[in-house]
């Protein structure tokens, strides 16, 4: 096997490795990223969950003025 | 760091103005409701760097709408060191109506008189001073959108921070003056702040205040139940607005200065357009046009249909550089000129790493990962770009320039019918972008089965990640079959969306997301022309976002499949040719039985669990269905033509061929893919918006539903027409039972019922 070859499997495990490692800490951060979004970022909340779901329970919020 | 909170009327230009400010590129809309969570930037042209907080829009305090108890609680809890409230100057007695309100709270408050360019341009003007006076705090007058009056804006609400202010009120009514002074008393005395604006909310009889001061609010009952007004009886609360209305109309009505000769034409230039843009028969023929001529610019290979007018073979390009220019019978639209550009360029970057790989004596292997599997996924994406951004970049025109609130506003009638306001309009457009920020814009939804309704439908209005799909099918069909044109084909599919979504949301209405139809009130905001600031700013927020996604999860989908798509179940290489009995065709011909109703099933043989593998892979994200093909379609054609790598449209005639896929079955691959569960990210939003696990398993298993079986009927009705009559008996029988239940004539047991039989 030569350099080039082996260099192009680190290459593509390194990809593969990253994006799902990537995905597993913003999962983890409360982020689920934006694999399916592919735009709209400054409209979207999506992205930051913990804000989200802050302001979801905006009910409760209600009754705690 | 000070905090300023900017607070105004839905779309009186606090997020043009926030932009301006901080050099944000929040997304501005041109209608109501674009805010619907607060956002901070930094402003840093003052002494010291000021936060800048943009809430949602509101026409009021009261806590109606998500938006307002948002707004009021941050100004209540957080206690911004002032508010800057921005006034609609074209609109000045309606917009006044939250500054009086405003007014009221401990806090600094200045407003900022925005449009004032539109007010000078149509030859009136405010007479700020006047309204200064008026309302007791400082008025500047400014043009976010221009720019002007800022600065001054922002030193004098500076300096507004050093000066504590205590609420004011502008009630003037003797049946309430004397109890809301007595309730504020006493609200003072317990050291409350912000003691005039609950006085006042007490009176109105605001729950929330009511239930926090459950004390005082006994003393306002029993005040308001020994005492009645004339005309308002014991509505306090419309007493209170009336009372604020005639401040407005009597103190600061007068400070606007209208033209003479405005005051005899009292028609705008958007209320003439509107005569006919929202005519109650012409309004929806005329959207259908604009939205026809959209998708004819993007998609269409016979530009302005001028192909039919000339002869054929007029003009032959192929080989030379006007290729991409000249279609088949007449001249490509703009969209397809920039798709066959990049296209172009991305097969000539294939080419050359191709002819690099078998210069340097590379392996058959790692050239068919880096050429077939890396850049025949990326490319396939890629290619798209343009059609995307054209057709991104034309649904923000007529965004911005105030047309999709009307068609908001037209549609209102139809979707009344179905169970849904025109303000469920709003979130659906923006699923034409990406469902994500769509789900979200929901909470302008007041009822919560009409948000619930409106999330599940969301996906069916195709995003720009399906478009690929689309466009790479389309094609296609129009290259191997010689059926009809991209862009009708496109089209139609958008519209079987809109069909599919309104069908699903009458059925939801009409059994288990029964309810009211809240009224939609809109106000309709003036026509301009986009700014082109922001509409660049739009397209490049989908560039950085298409680009990245294509280099990171595309890439890794592609490097997956590739491999998978490489290897035998026993974790033995295998060339182009033997794909076949790779893993991937493995676990595509387990799933293979599960499709054939749907046309891309077990009739497709050999290759048929590419389409199943491609519509699985999408589920990760809309743009690995085309990346599929084009890693898998160069090792497919290993198996008859000469090694080549083949992306887009190519990839997709290449599965056509080497699987005898007929067109009912790939226009039903095509409604799967739109209608089926969406990307990840949208299923994390809906799980996020959704009230309950309970509703957002239902709402899973509606798309997977939902898809099957219009995907179903599309193939069926398409091969064999007959079976329309048997798709509409089922129909039939499925309208019929749900009217016959819904009138009470149709007994269903209950679940619980059953169980007790049982």
């Amino acid at each position: 096997m030569r350099i080039f070859e082996i260099l192009l499997i680190v290459v593509c495990v390194a990809v593969v490795v990253g994006v799902i490692t990537a995905a597993a800490i913003n999962k983890k951060k409360g982020k689920h990223g934006c694999a399916g979004c592919t735009g709209c970022c400054s409209a979207c909340k999506g992205c930051s969950y913990n804000e989200t779901k802050r302001e979801k329970a905006y009910s409760k919020q209600k009754t705690d003025l | 760091m000070k905090n300023f909170a900017l607070a105004g009327n839905p779309n009186c230009g606090k997020t043009t103005l926030f932009n301006s400010l901080t050099g944000s590129t929040a997304h501005v809309g041109n209608w109501p409701g674009v805010t619907v969570d607060k956002r901070e930037g930094i402003y840093k042209k003052c002494e010291q760097p000021v936060n800048i907080v943009d809430l949602p829009g509101i026409y009021s305090l009261s806590p109606y709408t998500p938006e307002e108890v948002i707004s009021r609680n941050y100004i209540l809890k957080e206690k911004p060191d002032c508010v800057i409230n921005i006034v609609d100057a074209t609109n000045l007695e309606r917009n006044l109506y939250l500054t009086t309100q405003l007014l009221e709270m401990d806090v600094p408050v200045v407003v900022a008189l925005n449009m004032m360019d539109v007010v000078n341009k149509e030859g009136n003007d405010v007479d700020a001073e006047k309204l200064e006076l008026a309302l007791g705090v400082p008025v500047i007058k400014i043009s976010a959108l221009k720019g002007s009056g800022l600065k001054e804006l922002m030193n004098r609400a500076y300096a507004e921070t050093e000066n504590p202010r205590k609420g004011r009120s502008v009630i003037s009514d003797k049946t309430v003056d004397k109890i809301i002074d007595s309730c504020r008393k006493d609200l003072e005395a317990k050291n409350i702040d912000n003691a005039l604006f609950y006085a006042l909310k007490l009176v109105e009889a605001d729950e929330l205040v009511v239930n926090t001061y459950p004390e005082v609010a006994e003393k306002v009952k029993k005040y308001t139940d020994k005492t009645e007004d004339k005309t308002f009886g014991k509505d306090f609360e419309a007493l209170i607005a009336d009372a604020r209305y005639k401040f407005i109309s009597s103190e600061c009505s007068s400070a606007f200065i209208q033209n003479e000769k405005n005051k005899k034409t009292n028609m705008s230039k958007s209320d003439k357009a509107d005569k006919v843009l929202t005519n109650r028969i012409l309004g929806i023929p005329i959207f259908l046009i604009i939205l026809f001529a959209v998708f004819h610019l993007t998609f269409s290979e016979n530009f302005l249909f001028i192909g039919a007018l000339l002869p054929e073979g007029w003009v032959s390009c192929a080989g030379t550089a006007f290729e991409g220019v000249f279609g088949d019978g007449g001249i490509n639209s703009p969209g397809v000129i920039l798709f066959n550009l990049l296209d172009l360029t991305t097969s000539s970057i294939s080419d050359a790493v191709a002819s690099a790989m078998e210069t340097s004596g590379a392996s058959a292997w790692a050239s068919g990962l880096l050429v077939d599997g890396i850049l025949g996924g990326l490319f396939a994406i890629l290619s798209f770009l343009p059609q995307i951004l054209l057709l991104f970049l034309f649904f923000s025109i007529l965004e911005d320039s105030g047309y999709m609130a009307r068609v908001a506003f037209i549609l209102d009638r139809i979707f009344r019918r179905f169970g849904l306001s025109g303000r469920a309009f709003m979130p659906m457009i923006m699923g034409f972008g990406c469902s994500v920020p769509a789900m979200v814009n929901t909470r302008t939804l007041a009822d919560e089965k009409e948000r619930i309704a409106t999330i599940r439908v969301i996906p069916f209005f195709s995003c720009g990640a399906k478009l690929p799909i689309l466009t790479a099918i389309a094609g296609g069909i129009v290259m191997q079959f010689g059926i009809g044109n991209a862009d009708v084909i496109t089209y139609l599919m958008y519209l079987l969306g809109i069909v599919v979504a309104i069908a699903a949301v009458l059925i939801m209405r009409a059994t288990t997301m029964k309810g009211e139809v809240p009224p939609f009130i809109m106000e309709l905001p003036a026509y301009h022309l986009p700014q082109f600031k922001s509409l660049m700013l739009h397209l490049w927020d989908k560039v950085k976002h298409f680009v990245k996604k294509a280099f990171t999860i595309i890439l890794a989908s592609t490097i997956v499949i590739w491999f998978i798509s490489h290897f035998s179940w026993s974790w033995g290489y295998l060339p182009d040719e033997n794909i076949d009995s790779s893993i991937l065709a493995g676990l595509g011909q387990l799933f293979q039985p599960i499709f054939t109703p749907l046309g891309f099933g077990s009739q497709l043989g050999k290759w048929g669990w590419v389409f199943v593998v491609a519509a699985v892979t999408g589920l990760i994200a809309k743009e690995n269905v085309i990346a599929t093909f084009g890693t898998l379609a160069a090792c497919i054609t290993a198996g008859f033509v000469a090694d080549e790598s083949l992306e887009g449209i190519d990839s997709v005639v290449q599965m056509i061929s080497a699987t005898g896929i007929t067109v009912p079955a790939l226009i039903a691959f095509i409604a799967f893919n739109m209608l089926t569960i969406p990307c990840f990210a949208a299923v994390a939003t809906a799980k996020a918006e959704l009230p309950g696990k309970k509703s957002f398993n239902m709402t899973m298993l509606f798309w997977v539903v939902t898809s099957y079986l219009v995907s179903a009927m599309v193939y069926t009705i398409g091969s064999w027409w007959w079976t329309l009559f048997i798709w509409l008996a089922v129909w039939a029988t499925a309208i019929t039972l749900i009217v016959l239940n819904n009138l009470g004539k149709l007994k269903i047991p209950s679940r619980k019922k059953i169980k007790e039989v049982n």
